[in-house]
């Protein structure tokens, strides 16, 4: 009987040393997709300190709230509604001027065809239907240009609040391997090749944050990558983000010292 | 001579303090909680394109008009399964701070809502006045949410207020966001 248990315990344990889950959990982090690399990391939950106190009835109350909600799920189940919504009236324009851009080329596509067919001018009435067409498609460009600039306009009127992060210069350690730009719990990791690494230290700006994010002041978290630098302190970067305004935030990396936790990058910020 | 003096130092004391206590209330001019949404959409919406606003609370007291200088409001993304929230003061965002408990799917607050100032007229009508004046109370929060605190149309968002008095039980209003009435109240 003993002799049958070992092989099953063998067995057992085979299977579990090679079960999926197994192979799973051994996995640094999930393939990128579309860039984005996710990593698993068990730690204690370590919240931000709040300077302002905030929804404190919610904070405090939160149990008797949920309760609330989980009862209303219990009565009457859950439910999204889907709303039909009122076309926008930027939607239209596009669907406008995509109807004036078809109808503009199939009157040139026929203009074409008809010039084509057109060998020799046989009279002067020929000249003035030349004249005619010349000046077809002169009013067909300044409607072009109408609607360049009628999208232009869409375009610069709908600016959203955005921050684009750019860096130059290279400390005396030498150019990094890798940048990291971190806020709160997303962290950006910027890989330089050796030639990013020359043009950067040839004076070149490199863009490494171009995203949407929150009108408010921002806690930017930085740190190198690269020989020296793997214990030194990361660089905190504080960054206001106005409402609806590109802010470029320029940082000079030259100023950065591993030896030195109090260095910070010069810093240069600018809207538009 | 000597009073004169007197008189005039107290005058100038007088006229700074008053400077002062003018300059402090004008550098956070209060607002009603619809004032500030759009301001904490568009951050919500940089956050998490889903995101959706499922409560609103004063972060500093209300005062008679329904107005506070600060507000609160939370947007939650399901996309995400996390909620966001959003201290407003004149105008800017103070801070934006994620949940430190999950709210499991809260609902999405009603597109139109009756504003604070409303809410609070009616509720001091109904009866937070008088539990005011007899009790010496005051209204301690003032929230906004949708099918928590009224569950016989739990489709509505509504705004609680409570008031609190250290010699009576709390008194709880809810007011109908939608139009602005009264829905029920109790105590405890």
């Amino acid at each position: 009987m003993k002799v049958m248990r070992i092989p099953l315990f063998l067995f057992l344990l085979g299977s579990l040393l090679l079960s999926p889950r197994h192979a799973v959990a051994n996995e640094p982090g999930t393939e990128p997709q579309n860039g984005v690399r996710e990593t698993l990391e068990v730690k204690r939950a370590d919240h931000k300190k709040r300077k302002h106190e905030s929804l404190r009835w919610l904070r405090d109350n939160r149990a008797f709230l949920r309760a609330q909600f989980d009862q209303l799920r219990l009565e009457i189940g859950y439910e999204r509604d889907g709303e039909a919504q009122i076309i926008d009236d930027q939607l239209l324009l596009l669907q406008q001027l995509s109807s004036e851009i078809a109808s503009a080329s199939d009157l040139i596509h026929d203009e074409t065809e008809r010039a084509l067919q057109q060998d020799l001018l046989m009279s002067i009435d020929e000249l003035a239907e030349l004249e005619a067409q010349l000046d077809l498609y002169e009013h067909l460009l300044i409607d072009e240009q109408l609607r360049l600039l009628a999208l232009e306009n869409d375009f610069l009127g709908r600016q959203g609040t955005a921050l684009v992060v750019v860096v130059r210069g290279v400390p005396r350690e030498g150019a990094p391997t890798a940048l990291l730009l971190q806020e709160e719990d997303t962290t950006l990791r910027i890989e330089l090749s050796p030639d990013q690494g020359q043009a950067l230290q040839d004076g070149a700006l490199a863009q490494i944050y171009h995203e949407f994010v929150e009108p408010r002041e921002h806690r930017l978290e930085l740190r190198l990558e690269g020989a020296g630098w793997e214990n030194a302190a990361p660089t905190f970067i504080d960054v206001e983000t106005p409402r609806d305004q590109l802010t470029f935030l320029e940082l000079d990396l030259a100023a950065l010292d591993p030896g030195d936790p109090e260095a910070r990058p010069g810093s240069q910020v600018w809207q538009r | 001579m000597r009073s004169r003096n007197h008189r005039l130092i107290f005058g100038a004391v007088l006229l700074v303090s008053l400077a002062g206590s003018r300059a402090a209330a004008g550098d956070h001019p209060p607002y009603s909680a619809a004032h500030g949404l759009d301001l904490a959409r568009s951050a919500a919406r940089s956050w998490s394109p889903d995101a959706e606003l499922v409560y609103v609370e004063n972060d500093e007291d209300v005062d008679a008009s329904g107005l506070a200088v600060r507000w609160g409001y939370l947007f939650y993304s399901q996309r995400k399964d996390e909620a966001r929230g959003y201290t407003i003061r004149d105008g800017e965002i103070l801070e934006a701070t994620e949940l430190e408990f999950e709210l499991q799917d809260p609902p999405p607050l009603a597109e139109r809502w009756v504003d604070s100032d409303v809410a609070l007229e009616a509720a001091e009508e109904n009866s937070g006045r008088k539990y005011r004046q007899e009790w010496n109370g005051r209204l301690s929060t003032m929230l906004l949410v949708r099918g928590a605190f009224y569950h016989k149309k739990p489709d509505l968002s509504t705004w609680t207020l409570l008031y609190t008095s250290e010699d009576a039980p709390a008194l709880w209003v809810v007011v109908s966001a939608e139009n602005g009435k009264v829905l029920k109240t109790w105590r405890g």
